[in-house]
């Protein structure tokens, strides 16, 4: 609409990352080397996500939904777990360290590719729509899901977890085929793109919430933060 | 505490609900729609005509907004709301343009509307830009939403506050090139000519002074969107019967024993809707010294018959339903002329036909700059001539109007009026009631296919004279029928004078309506604030997680313990 809408959405995305680095505790622990390291690693593992679609999936261009084929494509997800994985490996220092920043890596490399882009070509021009603000919206929710999903992979591979081992791998399974559930409610319900997001925010909430519980029953602490 | 849980699942479910139901309004940022302008014209001493400018980049409103509103706003009306001192009242209150919604068929009311619209619109000037567009379902629900926009109308104080802050407004932009005056080299208009020669063919000099008789019509349409313009009667009939007779004639003078001593020339004549200004050019041609080609000697015409509009039938008072044929002439024929003679046999065909016709003799008005009918043109140059048209006036508002369409058109009377022709012409040129009998009784009959085809193919696009120059489809489809049924057919480019003009015509005839969503200015700063607010929100969040986390987790393992 104007370039101050294009503030507003810019902000509205990428506050709350800063936020999360700068008062969850992560600024304290000058971990910043490792997490440029996260982002390029996510780029690489993005790279290879699109060779892997590009050889088995060629022709990506047809239009009608078919839940098998989106779930095969979705499967490639499984790179973003085991990079995940990979960065979490490389940092050392303190559990909630590790998969703090491996999520906020993760989230705001994914923010600065996908998102910016469209909202520079698009919340700038002359016509409104609500579009930019549920990107931004959107972006909000993939942090709380990266990292959660770096929680739960973290949570896997400790030893003292076992009991919850089956429950874990659900939540993970979840997190991955995400965007392949939000597919179906689309196509089937009928989902708008408010109530898709408040959904995705809804799901999103769920897995965090249970991720979180495990942490703090397996005997896991918050930072405290010095602000 | 399960209940507690319960109602809760409750309330998560309705508002997803609330939700979805959300959705259903207007969220497209923007949208296109085709739009067709008003049309353009200029005539001779600076007079111009019609809407003079095509962008637009403002608001839009309804008709329905208050006056005060509506200045410098685009204003949207739909046809039934659209009168004379409608569109007065928004001239004179600064409308900055108009876009006329217009429905895919009209009503008998609507087409009354639309003429009466055409009679003063397009011959007064407007310096908006006037726009139609076809009706949809999208545009209509952009016109609702309009039409219920508060701002417009009156509303308290706080409810203008409020609307100033979240109201949708639609900014009306279109964006094409400015108008351009159309010169000869952008469009070039042609008459189309071909001729039936007739006589001993083994003697050519004999062939040369046989007497020759024009049948003509002008192919162009006229209306109030020059893009909405498809003139299927006026005169697309008219070239549909000249095409269906030279097609019939052609066959007689393709056998040696049929073969009249009367050679025809059918002529297709550009900018008719203009002061028949292309049969003028082909006349000056004519007279002209020097050879050219396809050139006639103007003595040797015994006469020439207009063909316009053909395709219904007027009704011409409360008694006479079909009013019939209608022979216009600026002269009434005298007995010995050939003209004479023919309008004899045409008054016998019909009658025997049971077809009402009537001679209207009217007199070429020299005090004024425009002609009547197009045999007027002949007549000034002193060759005897008539108009045939089913139109008792050539005021007549159906003559030039957009609701000409296929619909307009009466197949049966079409056909009836062809077949007139064609049986008056044969019977004037043999002269004998067998002969004439005996061809229209024979394969050589009007087809009803031919002119169904043509017909469709002349009314699918509009006609208007800006539209159409030597290159257009229609003209070699017309071309391509003069070749097959004729001889020494050619296409004659009609000349426009770069100095003083005696019309001239602009482009931009169509454009692409662009419709954005925006908010007011005051919107952003809400925004603004709102995202400040959720950003402290999750600021507060995070600095307090453990505590959050805590209290929640104490919840969900008590409500667990609960109902366990």
């Amino acid at each position: 609409m104007t370039f101050l809408h294009f503030i507003n959405c810019v902000g509205l995305a990428s506050a709350p990352y800063f936020l999360t680095y700068k008062y969850a505790g992560l600024a304290d622990y000058n971990v910043f080397w490792k997490y440029l390291q996260t982002v390029f690693l996510y780029l690489f593992v993005q790279f290879s996500k699109m060779m892997v679609l590009a050889t088995f999936f060629p022709d990506m261009d047809d239009s009608k939904f078919n839940v098998l084929i989106e779930f095969l494509k979705i499967t490639v997800d499984f790179g973003d777990l085991i990079g995940l994985y990979v960065a979490m490996t490389q940092i050392a220092g303190k559990c909630e360290i590790k998969y703090l920043v491996a999520g906020v890596g993760w989230a705001s490399a994914e923010l600065i590719m996908t998102k910016f882009f469209p909202l520079w070509s698009g919340a700038r021009g002359a016509e409104f729509d609500w579009k930019y603000i549920q990107i931004s919206l959107d972006s909000n929710i993939t942090l709380v899901q990266y990292i959660s999903t770096a929680l739960l992979i973290y949570l896997y591979n400790r030893n003292d977890t076992t009991r919850y081992t089956r429950i874990i791998i659900f939540l993970i399974a979840l997190c991955c085929y995400r965007p392949l559930i939000a597919e179906i409610l689309i196509h089937t319900v009928g989902l708008g793109s408010w109530s898709l997001i408040f959904c995705k925010a809804l799901f999103t909430g769920f897995i965090g919430l249970i991720g979180l519980s495990l942490f703090y029953q397996t005997g896991g602490s918050f930072l405290k933060s010095s602000r | 505490m399960l209940g507690d849980l319960r109602k809760q699942m409750f309330l998560i479910i309705g508002s997803i609900l609330v939700f979805i139901g959300y959705h259903g309004r207007i969220v497209n940022a923007s949208e296109e729609f085709q739009v067709y302008r008003m049309q353009q014209y200029d005539l001779p001493f600076g007079t111009h005509f019609g809407s003079r400018s095509n962008q637009i980049s403002m608001e839009a409103r309804t008709i329905n907004s208050k006056p005060s509103f509506i200045s410098r706003r685009c204003v949207l009306i739909k046809l039934d709301d659209f009168t004379l001192e409608r569109y007065r009242i928004l001239t004179s209150q600064y409308a900055g343009s108009i876009i006329v919604i217009l429905p895919a068929n009209y009503t008998e009311s609507q087409r009354q509307t639309i003429k009466s619209l055409e009679a003063h619109l397009l011959h007064e000037s407007v310096k908006i830009p006037v726009y139609f567009i076809l009706e949809s379902a999208r545009i209509n629900e952009y016109y609702d939403y309009i039409d219920n926009d508060k701002s417009s109308q009156d509303s308290s104080a706080f409810q203008v506050l409020v609307d100033s802050i979240i109201s949708d407004g639609f900014q009306f932009v279109i964006n094409s090139p400015n108008i351009k005056q159309l010169t000869q080299s952008d469009f070039q208009a042609v008459n189309l000519q071909g001729k039936l020669i007739g006589g001993d063919q083994s003697d050519p000099n004999k062939a040369k002074r046989i007497p020759t008789i024009i049948i003509t019509a002008h192919y162009d349409a006229f209306g109030l969107a020059t893009s909405m313009s498809n003139g299927c009667d006026s005169n697309g009939s008219g070239v549909v019967a000249l095409l269906e007779l030279s097609r019939l004639l052609s066959s007689l003078y393709s056998n040696s024993k049929t073969i009249p001593p009367l050679n025809i020339l059918f002529l297709l004549t550009a900018e008719g809707k203009f002061n028949y200004y292309g049969l003028k050019k082909w006349l000056e041609e004519q007279s002209e010294a020097g050879e050219a080609v396809g050139k006639i000697d103007l003595d040797d015409i015994q006469f020439a018959i207009c063909l316009d509009s053909l395709g219904k039938s007027t009704q011409i008072s409360d008694d006479v339903e079909d009013g019939g044929i209608f022979m216009h002439v600026s002269r009434p024929p005298k007995e010995g002329q050939a003209s004479f003679e023919f309008l004899k046999t045409l008054e016998t065909v019909a009658n025997k036909a049971n077809v009402r016709f009537e001679l209207n003799h009217k007199k070429i008005n020299l005090a004024s700059d425009v002609l009547a009918w197009e045999h007027e043109r002949f007549s000034l140059s002193k060759i005897p001539a008539m108009t045939l048209s089913h139109f008792q006036s050539h005021k007549d508002s159906d003559r030039n109007t957009m609701t000409d369409k296929i619909d307009n058109i009466d197949r049966k009377v079409l056909m009836r009026n062809i077949k007139l022709i064609y049986q008056s012409l044969i019977q004037y040129i043999y002269k004998n009631d067998d002969v004439t009998n005996y061809m229209v009784n024979s394969d050589l009959d009007i087809s009803g296919d031919f002119v169904s085809s043509w017909m469709e193919k002349i009314c699918f696009q509009p006609r208007t004279a800006s539209l159409i120059n030597k290159n257009h489809p229609l003209i070699n489809l017309f071309f391509a029928h003069f070749n097959r049924y004729m001889q020494e057919s050619l296409r004659q480019l009609v000349k426009i004078q770069a100095k003083e003009p005696e019309f001239v015509l602009y482009n931009e005839e169509e454009a692409t309506l662009v419709i954005y969503n925006v908010k007011p200015a005051a919107f952003d700063f809400f925004l603004a604030m709102m995202v400040s607010s959720y950003v402290g929100l999750i600021y507060l969040a995070i600095t307090n997680f453990d505590k959050l986390f805590g209290f929640l987790n104490r919840k969900l393992s008590s409500s667990k313990l609960k109902s366990n």
